[in-house]
């Protein structure tokens, strides 16, 4: 212990604490290596004016990042229960021989909605019940969809599917809440895995209304009573005395990215000074109408986090935002609870797009899950975990006109019903997250950014525009 | 074998020098919580309550495992609202006391404003904190980001008992939230 000159009369208060300290501050044996992944990249972008040579979407109102969720049916959903599959890029083309263990039969007269691009189970899909009954028919023209089929392992978070981290990553980034929000405590905020791990690049994690709120205010209750000015020059002395400690702590390249990641993180402080209106849903009346909320809703109800997810990441105020429906891991013998909670979804999604048309803002979002199910034949009772019955969805609204699609479907299924493993995309799930991004830097005419933002990903033009859906914007 | 020990040393030797930087960690959220309780406790009743609330709403926000990539502005707000917390609990446990049972603030006249802060009383407490959060001295440098502080809140006024109760407050949560203190090299 290093040795302290202290005044005499003070020597015992002072060391009695100190050691008390000491055995508490103890560092803990091997740690483990923090130099994740990311981390030079993650510099090059992290202090980059979001408005900027990034690009953005041209909306016709102003330039802005296009907003970007992502939905996670944590368990392994019936995705292809709801959303049809085939063996070609319009798989309404190239139909299997057989869907009676996905849990319905496309082939069924009246059995397909075509509303939003790929087609869907008119009959059986609750996500599309949810869909419609949640979005006014204006809506529908632009909002499209389509598929990635793949493998995913069921019922696990280690499938990097999540393409937040890399949309975080391409720019988009929130005005108040610079990294966006998650309903799980997890470095994707949601139940499967970053493609891109960072720790950096984390959301915050919210339980309710009131985490989003304090997420983007200064001091929280603890300076209620003090004035804006006196906030301030609390503020400006972290940052100052930061400028004094930061020395201490340089020392290699990871010094220099300490050295940024400090003097982002303090300086960040000065934006939030005031509170800020406009974060609680239950406060918005666009919100309100949309989701069914009011002043007096349940902050921690679901419908209200994920209405206010969906609020502050449309209008700029957050970064990606994810939600996780827990619980979809719905094999129970019965379809009862994967009908429950695909509508669940389906209203959730819905809601999130009527918002964006409200907001006139566009929106896009990946839904994915951890595997998939498969149903007792010639039924809709799910019976058991299927890792190939695996798909991600992306979803994309455009206020200004309908989005075009190149493909309703990339990859495919076999008459095995299961996605076929050996496509570009159709084995490694982070490929996917890769793919959504790609789709994202398309429809907002940036996908020249893409090798940069994704070295060594489909590095071949063929192989890049294989995975998009939609067509880009000129 | 002099060889192999040879080869052994210069690879621990040079993993030693490469990975110096690796040592770096940031406190973790049970880290912070249990140095501010040591610093700055113990609490009980209905301050150990509202402090106990306070950390379950801020604790997702800091960092979990320690790793310098999670310092972010999310750690800073959620560390300053802990630690402001904390700050303001003992602040008032102290203005409770007399000047000679106190432990931090004995040179302090809690019906007195900002004004009375003269560089005698300001060393009085900042030269323990400093021991206390940063476990070294106190740098001139340092002291001049305090007595900016104490000058700011003098103009700012008012010259009432309740500034004194804030700067105090303001001058504990800065020791907290300082990187000397969060950051374990």
């Amino acid at each position: 212990m290093k040795k302290i000159k202290i005044k005499s009369k003070e020597n015992k208060i002072w060391i009695e604490k100190l050691q008390s300290i000491k055995k508490l501050g103890h560092r803990l044996a091997s740690r483990r290596d923090f130099l994740g992944q990311g981390l030079i990249a993650f510099s090059a972008v992290s202090f980059f004016p979001w408005r900027k040579a990034l690009g953005g979407f041209e909306s016709g109102f102003e330039t802005d990042p296009l907003p970007f969720m992502v939905f996670d049916m944590a368990g392994g959903a019936a995705l292809p229960g709801n959303f049809l599959v085939g063996k070609t890029a319009i798989p309404e083309e190239g139909l299997l021989s057989s869907y009676n263990t996905l849990g319905w039969d496309p082939r069924e007269a009246g059995g397909l909605n075509r509303d939003f691009g790929l087609p869907m189970s008119a009959k059986y899909s609750k996500i599309l019940q949810g869909i419609l009954e949640n979005t006014s028919p204006a809506v529908r023209p632009n909002f499209k969809m389509g598929s990635f089929c793949h493998f995913a392992q069921d019922d696990t978070a280690s499938n990097r599917l999540n393409a937040s981290s890399l949309i975080l990553k391409s720019g988009l980034r929130g005005k108040l809440i610079t990294n966006g929000l998650g309903t799980t405590d997890s470095f994707s905020g949601g139940q499967s895995s970053q493609v891109l791990y960072d720790p950096n690049l984390r959301p915050i994690f919210v339980r309710n209304v009131s985490d989003v709120i304090r997420s983007a205010h200064f001091g929280g209750s603890s300076f209620q009573d003090f004035s804006e000015s006196k906030v301030r020059s609390l503020i400006q002395g972290e940052i100052s005395l930061r400028d004094q400690q930061i020395s201490e702590y340089l020392g290699g390249p990871e010094g220099e990215e300490f050295e940024n990641l400090t003097k982002a993180a303090y300086g960040k402080s000065l934006d939030l000074i005031n509170s800020v209106d406009g974060l609680d849903p239950r406060e918005n009346p666009i919100t309100r109408a949309v989701y069914g909320i009011d002043a007096n809703s349940d902050p921690s109800a679901v419908n209200t986090v994920v209405s206010a997810l969906s609020l502050n990441t449309i209008n700029g105020t957050s970064g990606p935002s994810v939600w996780a429906l827990g619980g979809c891991d719905y094999h129970t013998g019965n379809q009862t609870e994967g009908d429950g909670k695909d509508h669940e979804m389906g209203v959730q999604l819905g809601r999130s797009v009527e918002l964006a048309y409200r907001l006139k803002k566009p929106f896009f979002f990946q839904l994915l899950t951890d595997g998939g199910v498969s149903s007792s034949p010639g039924t809709r009772n799910w019976a058991g975990d299927s890792g190939i019955r695996c798909m991600t969805i992306i979803g994309y609204f455009n206020p200004i006109a309908a989005p075009e699609m190149l493909r309703q479907q990339v990859g495919y299924y076999t008459d095995g019903q299961g996605a076929e493993r050996t496509t570009l995309i159709g084995n490694d799930p982070a490929l996917v997250g890769y793919a959504v991004l790609a789709n994202y830097l398309n429809v907002q005419g940036r996908l020249s950014e893409f090798a940069n933002l994704a070295p060594g990903i489909f590095p071949t033009a063929t192989q890049l525009r294989s995975v998009l859906l939609f067509k880009g914007k000129t | 074998m002099n060889r192999l020990r040879f080869v052994f040393v210069v690879v621990v030797c040079f993993t030693g020098i490469s990975n110096s930087y690796a040592n770096l960690k940031i406190r973790n959220f049970r880290e912070i919580v249990a140095g501010f309780d040591s610093i700055m406790g113990p609490f009980s009743g209905n301050a150990a309550a509202y402090l106990q609330m306070v950390y379950l709403n801020t604790k997702d926000q800091l960092p979990r495992f320690g790793y310098p990539q999670e310092f972010s502005s999310s750690v800073v707000l959620a560390t300053s609202e802990l630690s402001g917390a904390y700050c303001q609990k003992m602040v008032e446990r102290e203005m409770a006391l007399g000047f000679a049972e106190r432990t931090f603030f004995s040179e302090v006249d809690f019906e007195l404003g900002p004004k009375q802060f003269s560089n005698y009383v300001l060393r009085s407490i900042l030269e323990p904190f400093s021991i206390l959060f940063w476990q070294r001295e106190l740098r001139s440098k340092e002291k001049e980001v305090f007595s900016n502080i104490v000058a700011e809140f003098n103009s700012d006024g008012p010259e009432l008992k309740q500034e004194t109760v804030k700067l105090l407050q303001t001058i504990c949560t800065l020791f907290a939230t300082s990187l000397s203190h969060l950051a374990l090299n």
